[in-house]
């Protein structure tokens, strides 16, 4: 059995290998090396076990449920026990890239055992393949635990909050180690109580010869890895015998705005997608994680007493919910062809889903913005907040629009979704990078009069940097909705193609792969992914520098510096933003520029 | 044929995938006011075709016509035209059918008033109305093929093409859409349907096409397509696939 599904999933990997999945395990590999080259003390160790073991329970959710394509529900006729299909789906869900990868950190228990001693090092192996076991289980055991939640419109509000605050407490980790510092927590002691550290306390506890506590820490992984197989076992025989089909609801209501929107083309597509967006657990789930994540990110910082992030909590808020957005197109699934048939209707689809995505967005994330920089007391930051806002609104609504139609992913269609967002999204962590990187690169103008008003003290330049968010936020919607309107109606069969197939082209030529097609994309994604993090540690800095702010946080580590190094190090910053940012958009454009004689063929053959 | 108007052309249709030609060079003619009928085997290539004819697949060469308008060139005008119901593509899933009627009726210009009526019609005819809370994704295959059909009805079009519209259909529902779609044909309605039911093909259809292997084996009335014997045994014929399993599988029998 498990040889057979072992066989079978590395059959499934194979067939998805792509230049991305390969850049991915090398930057795993990388990780885990660095885990073991690093990972002298217990104090590193046990903080590396911790982030490696948050990493498989967060990734699953955005990398399309981390079961490798083998979905429990293809066995549902085999005769046999859950139990027993939990054990062969175990085995199988170590082949493959991500357990190799952890398996060779977790390989740096035993090197830290070794140096101890022969015994510590020897109690090391079981320790480090338990420690393995476990977070592995664990996380398939919290994707079958989302599956059982997910199936309502609260279920998905529950999920997303402790999601969205882990995942703003891992970017804004500087601040939860100066909260830590300041309650006088002792976080290294702490983390050893995880339990993916109990082989660190194991391996510490033979190098004292306390064999109580070595075999007690040992024997505890092993009690919790045989309670997660069971649970795993139950969850799997629930997800197979259509319990939790039965237990699925569809959220009815039309929430305040839908009964006020007149009858008209337009205001019925915004009215079809504010229904969808509030009964649609899956964009629930992503819309809850916007808010949670905005406030998480913004209101942690109060811990220390720090107001500073307040009033960028609505942007926050806004950029995370494009991010979600990012794949709205492909949300709806194949029911594009119901656009396709609507002779002219690509436009108003496509204006509508902007329309409802604002007004869906709009009215809370503003209502963010101007409470949190009110209460935050910072009078300088009343510009920067408002531009920020506007020009993540606007330019937010543009790229929903655009990249879920230049980027469609194929996901399973509405009605035949497991309703478990874990193993229902496909992997969406690129499009969630390029949303993000590209709203930064929308609000480098107005960012950039605003910041010149600070820094020359001139609050009409401020103001004016508001007004041209306003205005280039409204000048991103139309402009990108209109490019993608454009797209929808010279290639709307070729997007639901892949939307149906998940294949690229329909035509023989264009179904050939463009060479170097997928380094390109890899290389815009990271570019876009990776360029807005200098830039906006620079404008933290600069901002910091101007108001004589006493910084505090890692984005403004510049400061930290010299003061004769300050300014050029934010320099430096800019400067390598900016290459990142042309890099990106000269790839695209050699991408365009392939692309386009295949477009013009297809065209052509009609 | 005549000089009669068509309400459907095909002109030499092809179509690759991933170098493997599924349709080859399709070409039929459909003509206005009648009830044609396209069968074949499974992968014979009558979705594509049918995609294709539609305007949600770009054909790789040929042409359609919709009552004359070139489809590709002037899809505008020849989409106002058809009305259409593909094969397992999604709806608005999480809209009920009311609300998806609504929807569609006002994205085509239609005014609120005719929605609702219509609406109120169509939901009631294809017994629809008792599951008016239900979101499309609750539907079973039968009610989704029926709100299918309703969409596709809606703009009151002069051309109804459907695949596959009596799949995992009940008999009464099968009676109630061959019911509707015959008083369509009859008030000069024409349509064109994608089946495996052959009964139903041979009592609703008056003309034929038979594809094998993504070209038209036979097209033509139907009195001419089966001959002396049945629609089931001309497709048999022309498909290739005679009964073969006569050996073989002796382990079943244990």
């Amino acid at each position: 059995m498990a040889v057979v599904l072992t066989r079978m999933r590395l059959l499934l990997l194979w067939r998805v290998t792509n230049g991305m999945l390969i850049a991915g395990v090398m930057a795993g590999l990388l990780l885990a090396v660095a885990t073991v080259t690093f990972g002298t003390s217990a104090d590193v160790l046990a903080a590396a076990f911790a982030v490696w073991a948050l990493g498989w329970l967060i990734g699953p959710l955005f990398t399309g449920g981390g079961d490798g394509g083998l979905r429990p529900e293809y066995f549902t006729r085999l005769p046999m026990t859950a139990r027993r299909l939990a054990k062969g789906l175990l085995a199988a869900a170590f082949a493959g890239p991500g357990p190799v990868i952890t398996a060779v950190a977790f390989a740096s228990l035993v090197v830290f055992g070794a140096r101890l001693g022969v015994l510590p090092g020897l109690v090391a192996v079981p320790a480090a393949a338990a420690q393995l076991l476990l977070v592995i289980l664990a996380s398939r055991v919290v994707v079958g635990l989302l599956g059982e939640v997910m199936r309502t419109r609260l279920g998905a509000v529950l999920v997303a909050l402790p999601w969205a605050a882990v995942i703003a407490a891992a970017s804004n980790i500087g601040i939860v180690a100066l909260a830590l510092a300041r309650y006088d927590v002792d976080v290294s002691r702490w983390l050893l109580v995880l339990p993916p550290n109990w082989g660190i306390v194991a391996v510490q506890a033979a190098a004292r010869a306390d064999w109580l506590v070595c075999v007690s820490a040992l024997t505890g992984l092993a009690l919790l890895i045989v309670m997660l197989l069971a649970a795993w076992a139950r969850l799997l025989d629930r997800r197979m015998s259509g319990v939790l089909a039965r237990r699925t609801r569809h959220p009815a209501g039309d929430g305040l705005l839908v009964p006020l929107l007149p009858a008209t083309p337009l205001a019925a597509v915004a009215a079809k997608e504010l229904r969808e967006w509030s009964r649609d657990t899956l964009r629930s789930y992503h819309w809850y994680f916007a808010i949670a994540f905005g406030l998480s990110l913004c209101l942690m910082p109060l811990a220390i007493d720090l107001t500073w992030y307040l009033p960028w909590t609505g942007a926050a808020i806004t950029w995370m919910a494009a991010a979600g957005a990012a794949t709205l197109f492909s949300t709806d699934g194949t029911a594009l062809w119901l656009t396709l048939m609507r002779p002219g209707a690509e436009r108003t689809d496509v204006r509508g889903r902007q329309l409802a995505w604002l007004l869906k967005v709009a009215p809370l994330s503003v209502v963010a913005t101007v409470a949190g920089t009110a209460l935050s007391g910072l009078a300088w930051a009343w510009p920067p907040a408002l531009a920020l806002q506007a020009v993540a609104l606007g330019a937010g609504a543009g790229l929903v629009v655009l990249l879920s139609v230049m980027a469609p992913v194929r996901m399973p269609d509405a009605h035949r979704r497991t309703g478990n967002a874990a193993a229902d999204g496909p992997n969406i962590v690129g499009l969630v990078w390029a949303m993000i990187g590209l709203i930064a690169a929308c609000a480098l103008p107005s960012a950039a009069a605003v910041a010149a008003g600070h820094l020359l003290n001139l609050i009409a330049l401020q103001w004016a940097g508001v007004a041209l968010a306003v205005v280039t936020g409204a000048g991103y919607a139309w402009l990108f909705g209109r490019i993608a309107y454009r797209r929808l109606q010279t290639a709307g069969p070729e997007l639901l193609f892949r939307l149906r197939t998940g294949r690229s082209a329909t035509t023989g030529r264009a179904a050939v792969p463009l060479p170097g097609h997928g380094r390109r994309r890899l290389l815009i994604g990271l570019c876009l992914g990776t360029a807005w993090t200098p830039l906006l540690s620079a404008v933290l800095s600069l901002v910091n520098l101007a108001t004589r702010t006493p910084s505090r946080t890692f984005w403004t580590f510049p400061l930290g510096l010299p003061p004769a190094l300050q300014v050029p190090a934010i320099v430096i910053l800019v400067a390598a933003a900016l290459v990142l940012y042309v890099i990106a958009i000269r790839t695209l454009l050699t991408l365009l520029r392939a692309r386009a004689p295949i477009t013009r063929t297809s065209n052509r053959s009609v | 044929m005549g000089f009669m108007e068509l309400a459907l052309e095909l002109t030499g249709l092809s179509m690759t995938f991933a170098g493997r030609t599924v349709v080859h060079g399709i070409g039929l003619q459909v003509p206005s006011g009648t009830f044609f009928g396209l069968v074949g085997p499974n992968g014979a290539g009558k979705t594509t075709s049918l995609s294709m004819a539609t305007g949600l697949l770009r054909p790789q060469a040929g042409t359609v016509r919709v009552f004359g308008v070139d489809l590709w060139r002037d899809p505008a005008r020849a989409k106002a035209m058809l009305g259409v119901l593909p094969d397992d593509l999604a709806l608005p899933e999480r809209l009920t059918g009311r609300e998806l009627l609504t929807y569609l009726g006002l994205l085509y210009g239609l005014d609120k008033q005719a929605v609702a009526e219509r609406a109120e019609e169509l939901l009631a005819l294809l017994g629809l109305l008792e599951a008016e809370r239900t979101p499309v994704a609750g539907y079973s295959a039968g009610m989704r093929k029926k709100i299918g059909l309703a969409t596709a009805l809606l703009h009151a079009p002069r051309l109804l093409v459907l695949d596959e519209p009596f799949e995992a259909v009940d008999p009464v529902s099968a009676a109630t859409i061959s019911a509707i779609l015959q008083r369509f044909v009859d008030s000069g309605g024409s349509v064109v349907v994608s089946s495996h039911e052959m009964a139903l093909v041979e009592r609703l259809c008056e003309h034929v096409a038979v594809i094998v292997d993504g070209k038209v084996a036979a097209a033509g009335p139907l009195r001419q397509i089966r001959g002396t014997g049945s629609l089931e045994d001309a497709f048999i014929r022309l498909a290739g696939a005679e009964n073969t399993v006569t050996e073989g599988l002796s382990w079943l029998s244990s």
